[in-house]
């Protein structure tokens, strides 16, 4: 029985997408043979000289259907599923990484129904529910009523997918939402990518899960009401795989999809001495980006940085709100002279270093937006170097989050989607946010730092719930 | 009423004295295709009017729902299948053109979108 993992096109990012190649791994290490195929970033490809590229996005996002694009979007669905079919397989597996791939699978999985109708489609990943940490299953269970699909995989897929091809359908996570987590990273095979073709990837680097869940507990964040517990692998595990990796592919560039790679202070550490003690040795060295938390300089004293540097990582620093009670009260345990220092360090050390900053967070006040503003105008020496980039992301209330819990204490009145909210007592309407993102996309430019909007669609689609309005 | 769905020449549906009620109707077409859907059995007496001139009782189909392959047609698409005439209180026929060559090109020409609940709180 042959099962083909595939990405399901529509997350519209250049980077690897990990998931076949970890489930392929599972597959095979189970006697099943497998292939892992990464859709979504021949997509990418081949709509990014597509003059009707943001319109055939908004398709991916939005299902919009522009008369000038129906021919391309016909064709991209009929290549998915001929690259599909080309591989004869009997079981497809389609990976779903957010709801932003929910438009495209519903399409290519009517197509494929028509065109191979014994085709067995199971879908899986984050991308199966509208929000991680909601309940609701409807749009598996829409698809699943409608024979789109066969079957659906909720939560960890790695053991459960290899039981679904046992035929255990009754394991959890099949066809559920009750799902058990992996108890040990630390076992599971390594990720299998010898299907995949890296010269695609813009940025080429090889996907690793070193983490799943957090360490911190913040109150906007579903990823803990998903993962509750904390789960790391060891340095000697994750360099063991590293080392396996570059041994096959030649590529020594790593991405950490996780939600932070210093959660394990231990661990973390001495992966740093292995990737040292290689790059000491190796020309072609080890380099690293990954999710960062911020802690107090005696936690990263300035030798931490030393090792960072050697390793050539790149950090991407969640630091949501600049002032600091807000971002102290909303579970980040640091201070502003903890991200000051973080930025000297990075900037003595060259480690460049990306801000994730979450505009118009619930407690915050016209005050504090002014405060932001002048935050970063005060700290233009740090444009590009090390910021490289500041990811700013409108705040939204996501369901069965703690701050969806805490709507009445902060007197939140929710709208029709998680970026629309209001509280009325703080007089901030949606429109003062947006009006303020944009105030504070421009002063950053002018400060010379390179800033983006980390959601577009979510910005967009919270404009076009305005003009509704 | 009778119905008779073809496909050309070929019968693909027939069907006649039905029970009040849904009825669900599964038929498989080559793409692209026309269809024709022919209407009969209707005689004056089955339109009942009351003294003031108002129908109270009619023999007639009500088209309610199409899905292609389980992809359900929104009602303005719906609609524009059947030239707007989804009452069918009248011996005749309807016609349905599925222009493309197979139904996912035709939903995406028709700009049919599936309705999914998606960013929604519920």
């Amino acid at each position: 029985m042959s099962i083909l993992f595939c990405s399901v096109p529509g997350t519209l990012s250049n980077d690897p997408v990990l998931a076949p190649a970890i489930l392929k791994a599972c597959a095979e290490q189970a006697g099943f043979p497998a292939t892992a195929l990464d859709l979504n970033i021949e997509i990418v490809n081949q709509i990014k000289t597509n003059p009707y590229k943001s319109i055939i996005e908004q398709f991916f996002l939005n299902q919009i259907i522009d008369e000038l694009t129906i021919n391309s979007i016909g064709n991209i669905i009929e290549y998915c599923a001929n690259r599909i079919l080309s591989y004869k397989p009997k079981i497809l597996g389609l990976s779903l990484l957010t709801q932003d791939n929910q438009f495209f699978t519903i399409w290519l999985c009517h197509y494929l129904k028509i065109v191979e109708p014994k085709l067995k489609i199971v879908i899986g990943g984050s991308g199966i529910k509208n929000f991680i940490a909601q309940a609701d299953m409807s749009f598996a269970d829409l698809l699943k009523d409608a024979n789109l699909i066969d079957d659906y995989i909720y939560g960890d897929g790695e053991y459960s997918i290899v039981e679904y091809l046992r035929g255990n359908y009754s394991y959890p996570g099949i066809n559920s939402n009750q799902w058990q987590a992996i108890k040990d990273l630390n076992l599971l095979p390594k990720s299998d990518f010898s299907d995949y073709n890296f010269t695609q990837y813009n940025n080429r680097g090889i996907p690793i899960c070193d983490s799943r869940g957090c360490v911190r507990s913040c109150e906007f964040c579903d990823i803990i009401e998903h993962w509750k517990k904390y789960q790391y692998r060891t340095a000697d595990n994750i360099f063991a795989e590293m080392k396996i990796q570059i041994e096959t592919h030649g590529i020594t560039h790593f991405l950490f999809y996780n939600s932070l790679t210093n959660g394990n202070m231990k661990e973390f550490t001495k992966l740093l001495d292995l990737i040292i003690e290689y790059n000491s040795l190796h020309s072609n060295q080890i380099s690293w980006v990954g999710y960062f938390i911020v802690r107090n300089s005696s936690q990263h004293p300035e030798s931490f940085w030393e090792k960072i540097k050697k390793t050539n990582g790149k950090l991407q620093l969640g630091i949501e709100s600049v002032v600091e009670k807000v971002r102290i009260s909303l579970g980040k345990n640091f201070t502003n002279e903890d991200i000051d220092y973080h930025l000297a360090m990075a900037q003595k050390y060259n480690v460049p270093v990306m801000l994730l900053l979450i505009v118009g967070y619930p407690t915050e006040t016209k005050q504090d937006f002014e405060f932001t503003k002048q935050w970063f105008r005060e700290r233009k020496q740090y444009a590009r170097n090390p910021v490289y980039s500041v990811v700013t992301s409108l705040a939204a209330i996501l369901p069965n989050t703690k701050l969806d819990r805490k709507r009445n204490e902060y007197g939140i009145v929710s709208g029709e989607i998680p970026t629309i909210w209001l509280t009325p007592e703080s007089e901030i309407s949606v429109q003062d946010r947006l009006k303020y993102l944009n105030e504070l996309l421009e002063i950053l430019k002018l400060s010379g730092f390179s800033a983006t909007p980390g959601n577009d669609n979510s910005v967009a689609t919270a404009q076009a719930e305005i003009e509704k309005v | 009423m009778s119905i008779e769905i073809l496909e050309n020449d070929r019968v693909l549906y027939m069907g006649k004295n039905f029970d009040e009620g849904p009825l669900d109707i599964n038929c498989l077409i080559e793409w692209p295709s026309t269809i024709t859907i022919k209407l009969g059995n209707k005689y004056p007496d089955d339109t009942n009017i009351n003294d003031a001139g108002i129908v109270i009782n009619d023999k007639s189909v009500i088209l309610e729902k199409v899905s292609i392959n389980n992809f359900p047609l929104e009602m303005q698409v719906m609609e524009k299948l059947v030239d707007n005439i989804i009452y069918w209180g009248f011996n005749g026929e309807v016609k349905m053109k599925f222009t493309e060559k197979n139904p996912t090109r035709w939903l995406l020409r028709m700009k049919n979108k599936f309705e999914l609940p998606r960013l929604t709180w519920k």
